[in-house]
Order: C-alpha cells, then sequence, then structure tokens
C-alpha cells in the first residue's frame, strides 16, 4: 500500500537521524549555556530594548521576558532557528523528493508501474510528513531533557502546543518544498525556490509585522505561528492554525494535480 | 461487440504520412486527437484476437516548436519483435515515453495493449503487464540493487526475479553506485521482466552491455518473443535489428520514415559491389540493367549495388584495369544509410523516371533539384529505388533514358544535365 512512502522513507532515513541529533544537540547547547547567562545578572530587558523596533519580532521573537526558560528559548531557538532556518531546511530538503527522482531518471520506471501519479505526490509527503514528526518529537524531548537536567520547569503543555503547532508550520515548508519540487525538473532550482520562499519570506513576514505594507509578507508560513504566544503564554491562534493546515492541504493537492498533467521528459 | 483487429502481414508499412495505408479496426475510434479521456472504454480486446500491443494514430508531439515525433501512425501486434531504428534524435525516446505514458501528446493518440494511453484511469491497471527499460537509467544510488528490485516487486512483484538474475547476475548486495554500466544495465533488465509483462519497452537496451551479455540479452528477447511478449526497442545498432527484429520502423526527424519487414528488406536488397580501378571511374558505364544505385566515393571508388546481371557489369569492367573488386551481401548499413544520409537533393519528384541517382557520396553534387520535396519524400524514393519497387531497372545516371519513359517527368529539371553524382 505504502510502498512509495516507505521506499522514500528508507532512503531519507539517515538524514532524518542526522538533522535530529544535530538539531537536539543545539537545544542541549542553548539550555546549556542557560544556567550562566541567567547567573550572570544579565539585563534582559535592555538587551531586548537594544533591538531595532523592525528586528526584534525577527531574531527575538515575540516575547516580553527573556530570562524565563519558555522567554529564552522562544528568543534563542524557536523563533529564528526553527521557523526560518529549520523550516527552510525542511523545504530544501522536500524539494528534492520528486525533482530528484526526474533529474536522476529513476522516476521512469517508477511512473510505469500501475500507480497514479497523484499516489506518488501524496506517498512523498507521508514519508516527508513522518520525517518532519520524528525531529518534532525528538527536538521536544531534547527541551525536557535538557530543562529536566538543568533543575529547572518548563511548563509542559505550552511546550507541547509549540510543537504541535510548530510541526505543522515544518509540514507548511515541506510541502511548499514539495509543490517547488513538482514544477521544476532539476533538485537545485526547487531546493533554492523552496528555500527562498521560507527563509525570504520569514525575512519579509517578520519586516512587514505591523506596518503599512504587512501584506507583503502574507504569504509567508511564519506569518501565521508565533512562538512568544504559544510558549511562553500558552495561546493558540485558531486562525494561524487553520491557514496552516488549509495551507498544507492546498499545497499537496494542487502538487498532485500538477504532477498528473506535466509531461515527464526524459 | 468488436470484430478482431486484422494483424498486418510482415511487410505492409504503415509509416509516414500515409495513415490511411492500413485500415484500424473499427473497434478503435477511441484513438482520438485530445487528451481528454474520451471515456470510451471499449475493450478493444475481442474474444478472439487480443488487441495489438501498440496502435498509434497520427501521434504527434511538439515541444514548442521543435519537432519531437509528427503524425506517427504505427502498430505492433501481439509477439513481436519490433525495432524502431533512426539516428540521435530522430524521435524515439519521444515516441517511447508517449507510449508510456510519460508524456502528453500535441495531437493523435496511442492505444497500448487495448488501453488508450490518454485514459488515465484505465491506463494505470495497464501498466501492470507492462515493463519498461529507459536509456541511460540511473536506479537509486544510495541503495543496495536487492533493496532497489525489493522496492519494484513491492509494486508490480517478482515472479521472475530468480530466473532473471541467473541469466544477468548483479552483485546485489552492493549500492547501485558502485556499480558497472553493464551491472547497472542488468538491473534494469531484471526490473523490466521480472513482473512476467505482456509489452516490454526497451530505449536503447545494449547500450553499455558487453557482448557476451549482449547475446544473452539477445538470445532471451528471441525467447520471450516465442513465449508471447511483445518487445518492442530502440537502437542505432544496425546488427541488433537484422539479428534480433522481425520488424523495423525507420524514425527520421520525428517522421516515420518506413516499416519493413527487416528479412524481406534485405533480401530485397541485392549485393554490393566495390571497385577501385586504375584511373578514374566513370559511373556512365554502369548503367546496365539490374543496377540500383551507382555512385562513386571520394577515393574514387566505384559503389554499385546490384540485383544480379553479373555479366554486364563483366562487361562494363572490361577496359578497366582493377585494383580491387570487392562483391558481397548487402549489409543492413547499406540498407538504412539510406535514411540517414543527407540525400543530395535531387531525385526530383517520387517515381519520376528520370533517372536521377541517389546516394550520392562525397562526390560534387549537382544543383539540388529536388524542389519542394520534403526529406521524407526523397528518402521514401530512395527506399523504392534501393528495393527496385518500381519494377525497372533503374538507370541512375546522367545521359537520357533511352527508353522513352511513359511518365510524365514532372520534375523541374531534366534528368540528364545536372546530375553529376553518380
Amino acid at each position: 500500500m505504502f510502498e512509495v512512502a516507505a521506499f522514500e522513507l528508507r532512503r531519507r532515513r539517515r538524514g532524518v537521524v542526522v538533522v535530529s541529533v544535530l538539531v537536539a544537540a543545539t537545544v542541549g547547547l542553548l539550555l546549556g549555556t542557560y544556567p550562566s547567562l541567567e547567573a550572570a545578572d544579565v539585563d534582559w530587558d535592555e538587551i531586548l530594548e537594544s533591538f531595532p523596533e523592525e528586528l526584534r519580532t525577527a531574531f527575538v521573537g515575540n516575547v516580553d521576558d527573556l530570562s524565563t526558560v519558555e522567554g529564552y528559548m522562544v528568543s534563542q531557538f524557536y523563533q529564528l532557528i526553527w521557523l526560518a532556518m529549520i523550516g527552510a531546511y525542511v523545504a530544501y530538503s522536500a524539494a528534492s523528493a520528486i525533482a530528484g527522482e526526474v533529474e536522476g531518471r529513476s522516476i521512469d520506471v517508477v511512473l510505469t508501474r500501475p500507480l497514479t501519479r497523484t499516489r506518488f505526490v501524496v506517498e512523498k509527503f507521508l514519508a516527508l510528513t513522518v520525517g518532519v514528526v520524528v525531529l518534532d518529537v525528538a527536538t521536544w524531548l531534547a527541551v525536557l531533557l535538557g530543562v529536566g537536567l538543568l533543575g529547572e520547569s518548563i511548563d509542559t503543555t505550552d511546550l507541547a502546543l509549540m510543537h504541535v503547532v510548530g510541526g505543522l508550520y515544518l509540514l507548511v515548508c515541506a510541502a511548499i518544498g514539495l509543490l517547488a519540487s513538482v514544477v521544476v525538473d532539476r533538485p537545485r532550482r526547487a531546493q533554492g525556490i523552496g528555500l527562498g520562499v521560507v527563509f525570504g519570506g520569514y525575512l519579509l513576514d517578520t519586516l512587514t509585522l505591523d506596518t503599512d505594507f504587512e501584506w507583503v509578507g502574507a504569504f509567508a508560513p511564519s506569518r501565521y505561528i508565533d512562538p512568544g504566544d504559544l510558549l511562553t503564554r500558552g495561546e493558540i491562534d485558531p486562525v494561524g492554525v487553520a491557514v496552516l493546515v488549509v495551507g498544507v492541504c492546498l499545497l499537496v493537492i494542487v502538487a498532485a494535480e500538477l504532477f498528473e498533467r506535466r509531461d515527464v521528459p526524459g | 461487440m468488436s470484430p478482431p483487429s486484422p494483424l498486418l502481414h510482415p511487410g505492409s508499412a504503415t509509416g509516414g504520412r500515409s495513415a490511411s495505408a492500413v485500415p484500424l479496426p473499427t473497434v478503435a475510434p477511441a484513438v482520438t486527437r485530445s487528451a481528454s479521456s474520451t471515456g470510451t472504454p471499449l475493450s478493444a480486446s475481442s474474444s478472439t484476437d487480443p488487441a495489438p500491443a501498440i496502435e498509434t494514430e497520427g501521434l504527434t508531439k511538439f515541444y514548442g516548436d521543435v519537432r519531437g515525433i509528427e503524425d506517427l501512425t504505427l502498430r505492433v501486434p501481439r509477439g513481436e519483435l519490433f525495432g524502431l531504428l533512426g539516428p540521435n534524435g530522430a524521435g524515439k525516446t519521444t515516441l517511447i515515453r508517449l507510449l508510456l505514458g510519460l508524456l502528453e501528446p500535441t495531437d493523435g493518440g496511442a492505444r497500448v495493449l487495448g488501453t488508450d494511453v490518454a485514459d488515465r484511469d484505465a491506463f494505470v491497471g495497464t501498466r501492470e503487464r507492462v515493463g519498461y527499460l529507459p536509456s541511460d537509467t540511473a536506479l537509486y544510488d544510495e541503495l543496495t540493487g536487492r533493496r532497489v528490485l525489493d522496492y519494484f516487486a513491492a509494486l508490480t512483484g517478482d515472479d521472475r526475479r530468480e530466473e532473471l538474475l541467473a541469466l544477468f547476475p548483479v552483485p546485489l548486495d552492493r549500492p547501485v553506485r558502485t556499480y558497472s554500466r553493464g551491472n547497472k544495465q542488468k538491473l534494469a533488465v531484471v526490473q523490466a521482466f521480472m513482473h512476467s509483462p505482456a509489452l516490454v519497452v526497451m530505449d536503447e537496451p545494449t547500450s553499455g552491455l558487453d557482448p557476451l551479455v549482449q547475446q544473452t540479452l539477445a538470445g532471451f528477447l528471441q525467447r520471450e518473443r516465442d513465449r508471447g511478449v511483445t518487445i518492442v526497442f530502440s537502437t542505432h545498432v544496425l546488427s541488433e535489428v537484422r539479428g534480433l527484429c522481425d520488424r523495423v520502423a525507420i524514425v527520421r526527424a520525428g517522421r516515420l520514415v518506413a516499416v519493413e519487414d527487416v528479412d524481406t528488406l534485405l533480401a530485397q536488397s541485392g549485393k554490393v559491389v566495390e571497385v577501385r580501378t586504375r584511373g578514374a571511374v566513370d559511373p556512365v558505364d554502369f548503367a546496365f540493367e539490374g543496377v540500383i544505385d551507382a555512385s562513386v566515393t571520394d577515393e574514387g571508388t566505384l559503389r554499385l549495388v546490384l540485383s544480379g546481371n553479373y555479366d554486364a557489369l563483366i562487361d562494363a569492367l572490361d577496359g578497366y584495369g582493377i585494383e580491387e573488386l570487392d562483391v558481397r551481401e548487402t549489409a543492413v548499413e547499406d540498407v538504412f544509410m539510406h535514411f540517414y544520409e543527407d540525400a543530395p537533393g535531387d531525385e526530383g519528384e517520387t517515381g519520376g523516371a528520370d533517372g536521377t541517382g541517389t546516394g550520392g557520396s562525397g562526390d560534387g553534387i549537382g544543383s539540388d533539384g529536388a524542389t519542394g520535396t520534403s526529406t521524407v519524400d526523397r528518402l521514401l524514393d530512395g527506399l523504392r529505388r534501393l528495393l527496385g519497387r518500381d519494377g525497372r531497372g533503374r538507370v541512375p545516371d546522367t545521359e537520357p533514358d533511352p527508353d522513352p519513359d511513359p511518365d510524365p517527368d514532372t520534375g523541374a529539371e531534366d534528368g540528364g544535365a545536372e546530375d553529376d553524382d553518380v
């Protein structure tokens, strides 16, 4: 039934494990420096103020208090690293899913077998989903472990919320990469598009937020998730979540439809 | 109710623009122009005869302005070893990819194993019975051969995997990227056949294989054919055509030039005589009956294609000092080179009796007389001449034909004047 998905996962599993370990290590590193920063009696408010207004969201996120674990993790990790870098990486990684097989010519002997192109696209996305879930859970566990080891405490509900919506966000990034992969034949170009849309989108989003040009950044998936709200205040934005959910579905459907209709050149 | 599809007898040409040359079975009106699923899901297989393995009608594919193939009408009955021959860029790969649903046609249609390729839902199921070996396959470098085959087995089954691996062994537990070209190709052959397809389409299957493996593959393909599997493969290795194919379609510049039974083609082609003389040789002396073609190479060797009449040859050679004389069977190369060379351009209208020569190789070519005839027409004309189909001994020289020819010479040029490539 899910042969394509299973096969894709097998091909990606090493990458997923490596990235998960790296991200977990990053979390560990960040959490590791937290106590010393706390002890150094840094004036967090001053640091916060020192960021120019426009860049504050981009680099620090929507937090008021950087001194709590939650505030610290949002500003150090969930905002820039998760949204911009990990999101961009997921899009980049997804972008080779189909374009890579087209360029590599391996797709020829798969598509001439009795499976529909839609199934092919959807199963590819399923494999990407599993990868995202693994990364998400690994990071979540790393935070819990790290915080536990530090002897600190973190609001577990809010953290779970962060990872559920954060995982959904990454799925959107994967879907963006997948769509790029379907539209473009060369994996490099698709990867560039995926990266550009997510990372570039992130910048446009954060720079235009609360300005007259807010609409410019509305295409960016990062617009619909707020780690600050999620982790430090436990607030969830239902509209944002709905947009993300609809976004994933729409992107995958469009990718499947486009792939049904296009030529697969030799 | 569907009448049985008339199988073609070998040797009937169904090519090029004469799409009406062979009546398509009335059961196949679903081969329509548009790519939308017209949904006339007529099962073309009747109770008595299965549908042809491949049927195309007016199949056309343009990439923007570039012609991939145009107006290609073809039928391949079941159980045939069918070759697609043509130079690079001729459109063989385009045709193959259209047949497999990888490309969508600009015009025309195709049926594979009785199913309209454009009917996506129906065609999915049909692909269970199709195997494909693309040219330059690359198959998941980082995985082992075994894993790759497992994947395909999960998708389509692998009843014959072991049997095929015995014939075409590969180092299954090493990653594919470590495979030699030959091993990669063998792996590709295994995946194409292991699910016992009824039709296998192969794009240049022997490239990358060493001669021994080529032989194994050739024998295997013939045994498959004998079992009733239809095999279509593209090649530009002429000896493969001769040794393997039942029939061959010649494709050039996106058009189907001819479809012929290989044995018939060669049987009608006569012998090739190559003469090197002391002093210059005048082709005019060799314009006797039985000469299908006469030309002089760059080095001054006279090359005749001759369907007998050796007495006249000996007479003609008298008076020349012969340095070298070579008489041999027409090779496939000789026959098909006609389709690869650019004709010198002065064959004029088809069937004309002006006797302009073909295949001028390297000698000073006369003025281009082929005003308005396309390459295809010239090539078809060349084929006819080669096969002596017009029933007369051709007179491929510059002198006026002593027998007034009943056919009006509709060409703009007189057959004698400017033809100096004989």
